[in-house]
């Protein structure tokens, strides 16, 4: 029997936040995914989204008598992807325990979530001077979590020397989900990506589809190479995430219709026959099912 | 005869911390620091550089006039900087630039600008500015002339490194503000340098040689924008912010008349924003003061009290 696998938005943003009542429906925090099985909780990226599961973290150790622990992996060591982790309640208990995945090499992760804490630019002094207990693992082979096994593999971006990582999370009982929060959109990246994801059930993708005032196309996926890549990795569901600051729910929603019809464009051809796409709207839960070809449930 | 419209302050960032998302945070705003103060002239002026930047660089971006822009940075804590690097305006060969901001330790602001913007955690490329870019240090005490219109004013706080308040005059009034700062007290003496001058001239000299230079930086201005990130039942004096209460007394003893509650704590709901606003103002009913929280777009013309 498959596992029930939730999946929580916290923050759906990339760049930067962008709280506004534009956005009330999609969200305006920096990336951050929780996805929990019940047993392991798994949260994808340290953007200010983050910050919202602090307290109910430290709250449900206590009710359970265990010292919390935090499962945290890492597509990225840009602003965006970092900044919610030093004001990120758990960091604060002696007794809480922050396991730091990375697909790169740790001591980039430790440089990189440094600078984030670093005392230039917070009241803290580096990772260290935060008293939980860190652990920084590389995972570019398999890790093995709870039920979940996690690979990440590195691609180039423009934006960072270190590259990127995309992570393929497979739980015991079948599920398995694809993560692409950056990624250029060049041939050789999207092949690399297709191939090391293909067959997930579900895959989350940044829709970043970047555009002025910010000078980075070639940086980041839109919505029409999200849709490309859910269809040749052969997702059953794609949940689009990591949007543009600009980008309000009213043109969220006009580029959620337009990719609509582009599936259904796929499905009158016969391809991605099962295929189905949804926007992430921040602290929404979605009831992610087995691999069994079903849809996405909310 | 036409008289000049007062200047006015328009609130683009009122949280402090980190930004926040919420449908019951929005009431008040969930970016982070950034007002701009609008002297009815043919440049910008901002005071920090949060995620409420982002609405100044929208709107500049349709204004064919405003191609000056000042930024005035307290410190260098990620709430008021953040927003920077990602000004679009850099990349636009008519503007000018000019950013006041002080040193970091022995760093000044200009070198860890560069140190920024070269690290490769930026969400979005680099490259070199196309404007015209001016760093300036401001130093604790010095006051300056921006545009040589506007006479500004520095004073360090009580926050980390070296936080400073600024004052504006204006020909028809002056405004105040400081945005973050804790209360002084033997055991909670924050800011670079200050822990060597108290022990050079003594704790209890040094605080209440403080409190009394802070009270006459302020004497005389019309309005004050304060930190007012915790309330008097869950202050953190050590995380370097403050309470009303603080801004109240500094309000009462320098004869300040309209107080701006600012820097909201990104725990605190639109609800919880407005029982402080509440409570801050019941205190102040003996002193005639006008108590008011910062709200994200709202304009208030800066008027003599």
């Amino acid at each position: 029997m498959a596992a029930s696998i939730s999946i929580k938005f916290l923050g759906v943003r990339a760049i930067h936040a962008n709280p506004s009542r534009h956005n009330q429906t999609t969200g305006g925090s920096t990336g951050c995914i929780q996805i929990d099985d019940g047993t392991t909780k798994l949260f994808i990226n340290a953007g200010f989204g983050l910050n919202a599961a602090g307290s109910e973290i430290i709250a449900d150790a206590k009710q359970a008598s265990r010292n919390p622990e935090v499962n945290l992996l890492f597509s990225d060591f840009l602003w965006e992807s970092t900044l919610g982790l030093p004001s990120f309640l758990p960091m604060h208990f002696k007794s809480s325990t922050i396991n730091i995945l990375t697909a790169g090499q740790r001591n980039h992760a430790i440089d990189a979530l440094n600078d984030a804490a670093s005392k230039f630019f917070t009241p803290f002094d580096g990772l260290d001077s935060l008293p939980a207990r860190k652990n920084v693992i590389e995972a570019h082979s398999p890790a093995t979590l709870g039920a979940w096994t996690l690979q990440g593999i590195i691609i180039p971006n423009e934006l960072t020397p270190e590259g990127v990582a995309i992570w393929r999370l497979s739980h015991q009982e079948g599920q398995s989900i694809g993560i692409v929060m950056l990624c250029e959109p060049t041939h050789e990246s999207l092949a690399k990506v297709t191939d090391f994801l293909s067959g997930c059930d579900t895959l989350i993708c940044s829709a970043s589809n970047t555009h002025p005032p910010y000078q980075s196309p070639q940086s980041r996926l839109g919505f029409d190479e999200a849709l490309t890549l859910a269809a040749a990795t052969n997702a059953h569901s794609l949940i689009l995430t990591q949007f543009h600051p600009t980008m309000t729910d009213a043109k969220l929603q006009q580029q959620l219709i337009s990719v609509q019809r582009k599936i259904d464009n796929l499905k009158a051809r016969g391809v991605a026959k099962t295929l189905s796409v949804r926007l992430a709207h921040e602290l929404e839960p979605i009831l992610a099912l087995a691999s069994s070809k079903q849809k996405i449930a909310v | 005869m036409t008289s000049r419209k007062p200047p006015k302050i328009r609130f683009h960032g009122v949280r402090g911390s980190r930004p926040v998302h919420h449908s019951s945070f929005l009431g008040y705003g969930g970016n982070t620091t950034c007002i701009e103060i609008e002297p009815r002239d043919d440049f910008t002026l901002v005071i920090d550089a949060g995620t409420g930047l982002q609405k100044i660089s929208r709107s500049l971006l349709e204004s064919p006039h405003k191609k000056k822009i000042h930024i005035l940075l307290t410190h260098t804590h990620w709430d008021h900087i953040l927003q920077l690097p990602l000004l679009p305006q850099f990349s636009q060969h008519d503007f000018e630039i000019t950013i006041h901001a002080p040193n970091v330790g022995d760093t000044s602001f200009e070198t860890l600008f560069s140190k920024m913007v070269a690290s490769g955690r930026l969400p979005v490329l680099w490259s070199p500015p196309k404007c015209r870019l001016t760093f300036h240090q401001v130093k604790p005490g010095e006051s300056f002339l921006i545009e040589n219109k506007i006479k500004v004013s520095a004073h360090q706080v009580n926050h980390q490194h070296i936080t400073l308040g600024y004052k504006f005059g204006f020909q028809e009034s002056s405004i105040a503000v400081i945005t973050d700062t804790a209360v002084m007290r033997p055991d909670n003496i924050l800011g670079q340098g200050m822990q060597e001058a108290s022990r050079k001239i003594g704790t209890d000299t040094f605080i209440s040689e403080y409190n009394r230079a802070l009270i006459e930086f302020l004497r005389g201005v019309d309005s004050l924008v304060f930190d007012t990130h915790f309330n008097a039942q869950n202050v953190r004096p050590d995380w370097g912010h403050a309470t009303p209460e603080l801004a109240l007394e500094f309000c009462i003893k320098a004869g300040i008349k309209r107080l701006f509650l600012f820097h909201h704590a990104p725990e605190d709901n639109d609800h919880m924003v407005a029982k402080k606003q509440e409570h801050a103002r019941n205190l102040a009913l003996p002193h005639a003061i006008d108590v008011l929280n910062a709200r994200e777009e709202d304009e208030w013309p800066l008027l003599s009290a």
